[in-house]
């Protein structure tokens, strides 16, 4: 295999353009499939993403790429190391990220951001920020909803 | 300039009520099947189409199984005072979120209907619980302020096959299953099973092997293994030792072996496996004191003693316990 087919070039929303090692960018099953289809060149357009995204994307997928026997790393380090990737991730960031990983299908990444996000929201008012979703109940349906949940493990 | 900082609000405003519309709720699901039981159903008010998922059979389902065996479990203690007419149902869990400290955490569970109540026995099957009542039976969903009372019981004349009544019982995927020891010439420890579909009782294979390592008087007691399979907690007079068995399929498998010294004065009820820290769960009584404490034991030979009453009370029973979204059969949404 020549250098040149190891490599892969990902072009964000913003045209911005990454270069990464082909075995890092294939553990998205979107670009796996566009490459089994050689539908596409080494340069892969991805219209869902921008760049900042994108990059933190390629981050993740080079810390869990197992590239030429270089895949080392324990997993219990792998493990905190997924811990401080989304830690400090603000909210639209989080949310930006399970959209990417959910296009680019890549199930892990979608896991550990879904559950990041479970693990931070609590209320309904935090999932209302973070979706930024409209109430659409009737003030009715809304109190009738209330009482049910007064009783939920109430002293 | 605040005028800028205004319109650079609205527009994040307007930025992210346009992401909304595009977060498509296969990805709430995804979320949601990650948020405890508990929570979940505080978020039914959060709008129309979250309620519309999470009432989903299908949803509901998922949910179950993606958390039982996870951490949230309970221990649940019907706990009847002398000086009361009334029972006090309490759910017990080991808050293993501090590693380092796991904490007891106690909430009472109090269905709306029943002011004054007297249960005799608790049971749990799938996310669901039965308490056994003076007045009759009740099923009942704590978290969805669901419940059905029935009085239809079957009382089955042929449970005669126990020598006396059942140790230990529970109830897997709809199947009932009894732990004690039955007279076939001899006394002999067996588990029997209901089959519903064949309307008869129908013994559990237990190797012989198995079955002659227990002897009269060790504590035995069923459980339930990752929602799914049946497992067994053997207490040796002998030796002390618990032995934590699981079946799979046909086979019987020795998952883990603990020591806890102080349980020999212990009278033990109610058991479970958490997964995420890999510890047994023992929920005891003193046989003299009558205290009631929790204890949490792994591999490595180190147990966690956590007193929850310290006083004698008359009687005292529990099952574990797995929050759900289950709608109780018969009841609407």
């Amino acid at each position: 295999m020549s250098k040149s087919e190891k490599k892969i070039v990902l072009k964000s929303l913003d045209n911005e353009a990454f270069e990464v090692e082909k075995a890092v960018a294939l553990q998205s099953q979107t670009i796996w499939v566009m490459c089994e289809d050689k539908c596409v060149g080494n340069e892969i357009p991805l219209e869902n993403v921008t760049g900042q995204i994108l990059a933190k994307v390629i981050d993740y997928c080079k810390k869990h790429a197992v590239v030429d026997g270089d895949g080392d790393e324990s997993s219990e380090e792998l493990k905190n190391w997924d811990t401080e990737f989304t830690k400090n991730m603000d909210q639209s960031t989080l949310f930006n990220m399970i959209l990417a990983a959910n296009y680019l299908n890549i199930k892990s990444l979608l896991n550990l951001t879904c559950q990041a996000v479970a693990d931070k929201t609590k209320t309904i008012d935090e999932f209302h920020t973070f979706l930024n979703i409209e109430n659409n109940f009737t003030p009715e349906e809304e109190a009738q909803i209330c009482q049910e949940n007064l009783w939920a493990f109430d002293d | 300039m605040q005028d800028q900082d205004k319109n650079q609000s609205m527009a994040q405003v307007r930025k992210r009520k346009r992401m909304a519309m595009e977060f498509p709720i296969d990805l709430v699901e995804e979320i949601l099947l990650r948020v405890p039981a508990q929570s979940v159903v505080r978020l039914r008010s959060t709008c129309k189409p979250w309620k519309t998922l999470i009432v989903d059979h299908r949803f509901v389902n998922k949910h179950f199984w993606r958390w039982r065996g996870k951490e949230q479990q309970f221990m649940l203690v019907n706990d009847t005072l002398p000086s009361s007419s009334g029972s006090k149902i309490s759910c017990v869990d080991i808050v293993f979120s501090e590693l380092k400290n796991p904490c007891l955490n106690a909430e009472v569970v109090k269905p709306i209907s029943l002011w004054y109540l007297l249960v005799y026995n608790v049971y749990h099957c799938d996310g669901l619980l039965l308490w056994v009542m003076g007045a009759g039976l009740l099923v009942l969903n704590p978290l969805l302020k669901k419940e059905d009372g029935s009085n239809k019981a079957a009382v089955d004349e042929n449970f005669d096959g126990f020598f006396s009544l059942p140790l230990s019982n529970v109830c897997l995927k709809g199947t009932p299953y009894w732990l004690g020891f039955i007279k076939r010439g001899s006394t002999i420890f067996s588990i029997q099973s209901f089959n519903f579909l064949k309307e008869r009782f129908e013994p559990v294979f237990l190797p012989s092997s198995f079955i002659e390592s227990i002897r009269w008087g060790d504590f035995l007691s069923l459980g339930i293994f990752r929602g799914d399979h049946l497992s067994l907690l053997h207490q040796s007079k002998l030796t002390r030792k618990i032995h934590f068995w699981v079946k799979e399929k046909q086979h019987w498998n020795m998952l883990m072996t603990v020591v806890i010294p102080e349980l020999t004065m212990f009278r033990i009820y109610s058991s479970y496996f958490d997964e995420n820290n890999g510890k047994l769960v023992i929920c005891g009584r003193h046989y003299e004191t009558g205290s009631v404490s929790i204890f949490t034991a792994g591999e490595s030979e180190e147990f966690q003693k956590f007193e929850y009453r310290p006083w004698m009370s008359r009687t005292i029973g529990g099952c574990y316990y797995v929050p759900s979204l289950l709608q109780v059969p018969g009841t609407s949404r």
